[in-house]
């Protein structure tokens, strides 16, 4: 991902923006790129980074593809956590809005399958979050790309359905990516240590992690990492528990 | 709760409780013509009413299944405008309007269930439709009958999201259920806990914030008798059911498992359906084949959660157990009478063709009675069956103690499985 600066005429008048640009060097990858460029260009939402132009360009004479997205200004949440634990309210802010995202992308079946710490995006001192590179994210009635048997996404915050390999995932993976990466913004480290098995067997306990961590913020990411996904909570019902949290602490 | 799974009669056979607290109507019942026009006020049980579109029957084989399948083929998701719709005026009587167009619904019947997003938005649409203008409580989605448990129940969810869909566009106010409708044969031969197949249902179904539920229906290819003896397939039901309703907060509304339906109550589903002929008890693809045979009355024994045969049997338990093994009810007193008198057996339980009015109500009434545990709290729910269970299981061992042995007329096998599927969701779930 590279940060660019996208030039246009807005009102005969030259403009700039800020932009951040993926590119696709891999011929292989095109079907995958159309599919993401198909499911969200045209997604608005302030939660999400959208897709502001995409196309072909040149490089030594290779013709790729790229994607530029609105550049989003701020500090990646795993940035952030380097430098220590995240208050419980930034928490539930984050959760708040990473959780819209989530429910957002999935009233359209798409799920994003690489929910973590570095996909999520801190602004607004750290008040709001914008989740970033929906890269594979993918539709639930397309066929999946994935060779059966293998998965996509970040070890150490794959969800059981995912290191099943299951090839139609619902937004309940998704929640319980967010779910660790909660875990870990509150307790400043990882809360396996990147131990992806450990999560997928006994995920620990939010209040065992971070004893501070205020009760009813636990309680809710204890039952993002159910094992059984119908067991999690769905995404629209979480955005209002968040808020309710991020209004109260 | 207990609903009566309807048939083409609405009325509910024998002296059955009209108390009976809903209804679920097949499609297969009727052609969309008739019932359509159907005065459902006549039958209390049908003031709370459920209408199963049956997407599931759409491999049936219209050359053996010509009844069924002209009643199917007149509802708009299986075959739209293949025929014009009934109209008393034009065609006077429904047998007039079959005789018209049976051989071109039968001609139209094979392939038609549309594969594309457009045929499938199409037809969900319709089903939704119907069910608001036949004044369901519930709307069921229309949903494919599940036969492979490799493809990861893509199709299915289709037609889930199709049904949403047409939901939203409609305007839907009431409650709305998925079809679940799973053959046997992907269920057997694996463990339960870990059937990826179940993990992709609850997982798909309890993601989708729209949907109040699931309408779930096993289809028992792999049965022979009555009742489902199947400790895979009856645990399945129990863990899906336990995933939607105390996972998810979603309800479950059970059909075709028989009285097995009470157990299904005490894990979750807020509604059981059952009837006293085999097509009303199990779904089983084959019971739709075009028969001439009647049916034979049947002695349901509530305490041994099972059927006693009427021509031996009943009169071999009895003279050793006395009525223990049996229950009062309106319709099964006479049977008590006459055996205790010595004049077995009475007019209404002769061992005869279609002799079944009263061995009909007396099955409703046992399933009405055993409906009624849906009003006790959660943890009375699952000692009451726990009791029931263990109870049937002890009075199998006692027939089979004194040479009663298994047979098309007297189950004596399914109840230790029944009670090992319970037993074994209790110890899944830590209940």
């Amino acid at each position: 991902m590279y940060r660019g600066l996208r030039t246009s005429t807005r009102n005969g008048q030259p403009t700039s923006d800020d932009c951040a640009v993926k590119y696709y060097f891999d011929p292989a990858q095109d079907e995958r790129v159309d599919r993401e460029i198909r499911a969200l260009d045209g997604f608005r939402h302030p939660n999400l980074a959208n897709i502001v132009e995409h196309g072909r360009i040149s490089v030594i004479g290779e013709s790729v593809r790229y994607v530029a997205w609105e550049y989003i200004d701020g500090e990646p949440l795993d940035t952030r956590i380097k430098r220590g634990p995240l208050p419980g309210k930034v928490v539930a802010c984050v959760a708040r809005d990473v959780a819209r995202a989530i429910d957002h992308i999935w009233s359209k079946r798409i799920v994003h399958r690489d929910v973590a710490p570095k996909n999520m995006m801190l602004k607004n001192g750290d008040l709001e979050a914008v989740l970033i590179d929906l890269g594979i994210a993918r539709h639930l009635l397309e066929s999946p790309l994935t060779a059966p048997g293998l998965t996509w996404g970040t070890h150490g915050y794959l969800s059981p359905e995912q290191c099943r390999a299951e090839p139609n995932l619902t937004c309940h993976s998704d929640v319980f990516s967010l779910g660790v990466s909660l875990q870990e913004a509150l307790a400043g480290r990882h809360p396996t240590r990147g131990d992806q098995q450990t999560l997928i067997t006994s995920p620990p306990k939010t209040s065992d992690l971070v004893p501070s961590s205020p009760a009813a913020l636990a309680e809710i990411i204890d039952l993002m990492l159910s094992l059984r996904a119908p067991f999690r909570p769905l995404p629209g019902p979480l955005v209002i528990r968040f808020a309710d949290l991020a209004a109260s602490l | 709760m207990f609903y009566y799974n309807a048939k083409y009669t609405f009325a509910l056979p024998g002296q059955a409780p009209t108390a009976i607290a809903g209804g679920i109507i097949p499609a297969s019942a009727m052609p969309a013509g008739q019932l359509v026009r159907r005065d459902f006020r006549k039958y209390p049980y049908l003031q709370h009413r459920l209408f199963d579109p049956q997407l599931y029957l759409s491999s049936l084989d219209p050359d053996v299944s010509a009844k069924s399948v002209v009643n199917l083929a007149s509802w708009p998701w299986f075959c739209p405008g293949a025929v014009p719709e009934y109209d008393s005026d034009t065609h006077k009587s429904v047998k007039n309007w079959k005789d018209l167009n049976a051989a071109a619904l039968l001609q139209s019947w094979r392939n038609c269930v549309p594969n594309d997003a457009q045929g499938i938005g199409d037809a969900a649409k319709a089903a939704v439709k119907a069910q608001m203008e036949l004044g369901c409580e519930m709307i069921i989605l229309p949903g494919p009958l599940t036969t492979l448990a490799t493809q990861q129940y893509a199709k299915e969810t289709e037609w889930v999201d199709a049904g949403l869909e047409a939901c939203k566009s409609l305007k839907v106010g009431i409650p709305v259920l998925a079809t679940v409708a799973i053959s046997d044969n992907v269920l057997r031969g694996l463990d339960p806990t870990q059937n990826p197949l179940l993990q992709t249902i609850t997982n798909q179904l309890s993601a989708r914030g729209e949907l109040a539920g699931a309408y779930i229906l096993p289809e028992l290819a792999s049965e022979s008798g009555y009742v489902c003896t199947s400790r895979e397939t009856l645990l399945c039901l129990l863990l899906l059911i336990d995933d939607l309703v105390r996972g998810a907060g979603k309800t479950a509304l059970v059909n075709y498992v028989g009285t097995f339906g009470a157990v299904a109550s005490a894990v979750g589903a807020s509604v059981w359906s059952s009837g006293y002929y085999r097509g009303q008890r199990r779904l089983k693809l084959a019971d739709f084949e075009d028969q001439e045979g009647r049916a034979m009355p049947r002695y349901h024994s509530l305490k041994l959660a099972g059927d006693i045969g009427l021509q031996n049997d009943i009169q071999t338990a009895y003279g050793q157990f006395g009525d223990r093994i049996l229950i009062d009810t309106k319709d099964g007193r006479s049977l008590i009478q006459a055996l205790a008198s010595g004049t077995y057996p009475p007019p209404e339980w002769e061992y005869s063709q279609s002799n079944i009015a009263a061995a009909g109500g007396h099955y409703v009434e046992i399933a009405y009675r055993l409906g009624q545990i849906a009003t006790q709290s959660s943890s009375a729910r699952i000692e009451t069956v726990k009791r029931w269970l263990e109870g049937a299981v002890l009075w199998s061992s006692n027939l089979q103690k004194i040479g009663i042995t298994s047979s098309s007329q007297t189950e004596l096998t399914h109840q230790a499985v029944w009670l090992n599927a319970f037993q074994t969701w209790r110890s899944h779930a830590g209940i």
